[in-house]
Order: structure tokens, then C-alpha cells, then sequence
């Protein structure tokens, strides 16, 4: 038991790409098992869980790409950040907190990767509109263009206040104060009504 | 207005119901972040490190002494943690806490690894490397080495040849050295610069 301890943490220590080696070991566990699926229970839930959170991730990241390939960039990037921190998730903060925490932190760090031309338009047509109200779909350009207008940070506040957050949970999310969230979600309201109205 | 953009939003929701993002694919990917990147590098660094270096002690142990064998052995086992221990404080990340603060800390490490590769090569190829060329070719040029049996030079130079050799001596290591840092910041330091930048703008 003793020996099985040490070599336990010796393993622990010693090897770097352990997670590989245990996803291996659950794969070839898996095969023998043969069970049919192809899936275990985390991954199902896993899927589930992008499902139901697949608007969400995509509004952060179409706020954040410039272009469409930039968009299927980012929403890879951050299904496979929701992946590898998914089993790390402790019931400390609700589930919709954490998606939100790790798309805004995943974009907000990929952002920086990449300054081009913003093509909103591209952006947008290449959606999934099953809309047909031209109206509607200009109106929804127009704010993400508005959005694009600010800062990256004061992005991640206002997608949070359009998404009808909370002070308490957009101060979560952020990892900052709610007196510090009231002042700043104040400040980027007005600075958006100020870009849409002046039809920048 | 408010009421207006907050409709507005949520229409776009409704309208993302339609949108697909295939997880088998996507985990199935690597990732394409800047600390992805530096692991990479660092993993293949790691087990050239597991595989030549000790090899490299055996050979010297054998054919050099056992000082060199050791030597170079401590030099791979001390290399083998540090690796150990860049490649955990990467994997340890998680876009999920403090974002600012565990960002920082790698910046740091890896920021520190940069500077200890420049001074390494720096140190190793040509202060080192002028050291022993340049006690060798004193050695060799005035013959005055108490192992030897006689006090005669051990190869005749032109103070043309001198001033060549000497010249050579300076000037290959200098540019091996500028050689090896450029391609060091190429792999490293452009990342860790990348690195910089978005721990600067997260601030």
C-alpha cells in the first residue's frame, strides 16, 4: 500500500502529460468494455451541456472574431477549454457562470492574437438566422457592430448586461466588485447609446 | 433604448438556435492558444532532453571520466524537474479562475526560462568557448604546458595566421551564439512576447 502510495506520487510528479496517459488508459478500458455507444457518461453530458450553451458561446465569440473564420476559431477554442476544465468544475458557482467566465476569458486572450478589419456583415450572414425580417437582422448588425466599437473589456460587461445578468453575477463572472460593476455597466451603456446613435 | 438593445439581443438568441458546434470535432483538435504552443515545445524539449543528455553522460562517463559523467547527468536531472515543472504550471491554467493573476505567473516562469537560455548560450558558446580556445591556442602556440615534454611551440604560425586564428576564434562563437538567440526568441520569445501583450491588456 505503502509502495503503491510512492508510486502514486512519483507519478504524479514525474509525469508531465499524465492526462494523457489516463485518457489512453480510459480509451483502451473503454475498448475492452465494449460498450457500444462510443461515449461515456461525461462526454453525453458533456455534448448535452454545449447544446444548451451553444447560443451563449456563440454571441461571446461573434463579439469578439472579426470574421467567420476567426468565429469557428474561437467557438473551437473555447469547446475545448469547456472540455479539458469541465471535470475541475466544483458546484462553487452555477453552471452558466462558469460558460460565461471561460468564453469571456477565452476570447478575451485570443482576441489579442489577431487586429483585422472587422467584417460585421460576413459575420453575420454566414449565421444561422431562421429569420427572414430584414429589419431584425439589421438591427441585430448594428449592435454587434456598436459592441465591436468598445473596448474588449467593456465588451464582456455589456454582453453580460444584455444578457439580463445580474450586478452580483456579472461581478462573479468578472472577478470584480458589484459596486465596481454598477459604475462600469453605467459607463458602457452610455457609451453604446452614444455609437448607435451617432450611426458609427 | 435600454429595453430596445436587450430585445434586440434577445431575438439573436432565439435566431442561434440553429447554430451547431460539433464537440467530437472540436475536442478532437489541438489547441491554438499561445501557452498551447510554448507546452508543445517545451514537451519536445523535454524528452530530447530524457533521451540525448543521458546518453551524452554514459558516453563522457566512459570515454572522458567520471567527473563529466556526473556532471552532465546532475545537468540532465536538474533540466528534467524544471521541464516538469513549466510543462505542470502550464497545465495547471485555467481559464475558469483568475485568468489575470495564474497568466501572470506563468508569464513569469517562462519569462524566466527565456533569460536563463540566453545566458546559457551566451556563458556556454562564447565566454567558455574563448576560455578553452583561447588557452588551447596559447598552449599550442608557445608550447608551454608542464605535461609536455618539451617547451617548443606546438605549431608554428605566421602572426598573420596568429591574428586569423585569433580573429576566428572570437568572432564564431559570437556568431554562433547570435544564431542560436535568434532562434531561441524565434520559438520563445516572439510567445512569450505574445504572452506579454494580452497579460498587459488584461490588466
Amino acid at each position: 500500500m505503502f509502495f503503491n502510495h510512492i508510486s502514486l506520487v512519483l507519478f504524479d510528479s514525474l509525469v508531465p502529460s499524465k492526462d494523457i496517459f489516463i485518457t489512453a488508459c480510459n480509451k483502451f478500458f473503454f475498448l475492452i468494455t465494449n460498450t457500444s455507444s462510443g461515449l461515456t457518461a461525461s462526454d453525453t453530458f458533456f455534448k448535452e451541456f454545449i447544446e444548451d450553451n451553444k447560443a451563449t458561446i456563440y454571441k461571446i465569440c461573434r463579439a469578439y472574431a472579426n470574421d467567420p473564420e476567426e468565429l469557428k476559431d474561437f467557438v473551437q477554442e473555447v469547446t475545448i477549454q469547456l472540455w479539458r476544465s469541465h471535470e475541475k468544475f466544483e458546484n462553487r458557482s452555477k453552471l452558466s457562470t462558469w460558460v460565461y467566465r471561460v468564453t469571456l476569458n477565452v476570447c478575451l486572450t485570443l482576441s489579442k492574437k489577431r487586429s483585422r478589419k472587422v467584417d460585421t456583415v460576413s459575420l453575420l450572414s454566414t449565421d444561422y438566422h431562421d429569420t427572414n425580417d430584414e429589419t431584425e437582422k439589421e438591427q441585430i448588425a448594428s449592435l454587434y457592430k456598436a459592441i465591436k466599437r468598445l473596448k474588449e473589456s467593456e465588451r464582456a460587461i455589456v454582453l453580460l448586461y444584455l444578457d439580463d445578468k445580474s450586478y452580483k453575477e456579472i461581478a462573479e463572472i468578472l472577478g470584480i466588485t458589484v459596486t465596481n460593476v454598477g459604475a462600469r455597466v453605467n459607463r458602457v451603456k452610455n457609451q453604446l447609446r452614444e455609437i448607435i446613435k451617432s450611426g458609427a | 433604448m435600454e429595453l430596445d438593445l436587450i430585445d434586440i439581443w434577445k431575438k439573436d438568441t432565439a435566431s442561434l438556435k440553429n447554430a451547431e458546434i460539433n464537440v467530437d470535432e472540436a475536442i478532437g483538435k489541438k489547441s491554438t492558444t499561445v501557452l498551447a504552443k510554448i507546452k508543445f515545445i517545451l514537451k519536445i524539449e523535454f524528452w530530447l532532453n530524457n533521451l540525448i543528455v543521458p546518453a551524452c553522460a554514459v558516453w563522457y562517463f566512459i570515454d572522458f571520466g567520471v567527473g563529466y559523467g556526473v556532471f552532465t547527468f546532475m545537468a540532465f536531472l536538474i533540466y528534467f524537474f524544471y521541464y516538469i515543472f513549466l510543462i505542470r504550471s502550464i497545465n495547471r491554467f485555467d481559464y475558469s479562475g483568475d485568468v489575470k493573476k495564474s497568466l501572470t505567473k506563468v508569464y513569469k516562469y517562462l519569462r524566466f526560462y527565456l533569460l536563463h537560455y540566453k545566458v546559457v548560450i551566451w556563458v556556454g558558446y562564447v565566454l567558455v568557448i574563448w576560455g578553452a580556445a583561447g588557452y588551447g591556442f596559447y598552449m599550442g602556440y608557445t608550447g608551454q604546458e608542464m605535461d609536455l615534454p618539451q617547451n617548443t611551440p606546438q605549431f608554428e604560425f605566421t602572426k598573420t595566421e596568429a591574428y586569423v586564428v585569433i580573429g576566428l576564434i572570437i568572432v564564431v562563437p559570437v556568431l554562433f551564439a547570435a544564431l542560436l538567440h535568434w532562434l531561441v526568441n524565434l520559438i520563445y520569445g516572439l510567445k512569450i512576447k505574445k504572452l506579454k501583450r494580452i497579460v498587459d491588456d488584461l490588466s
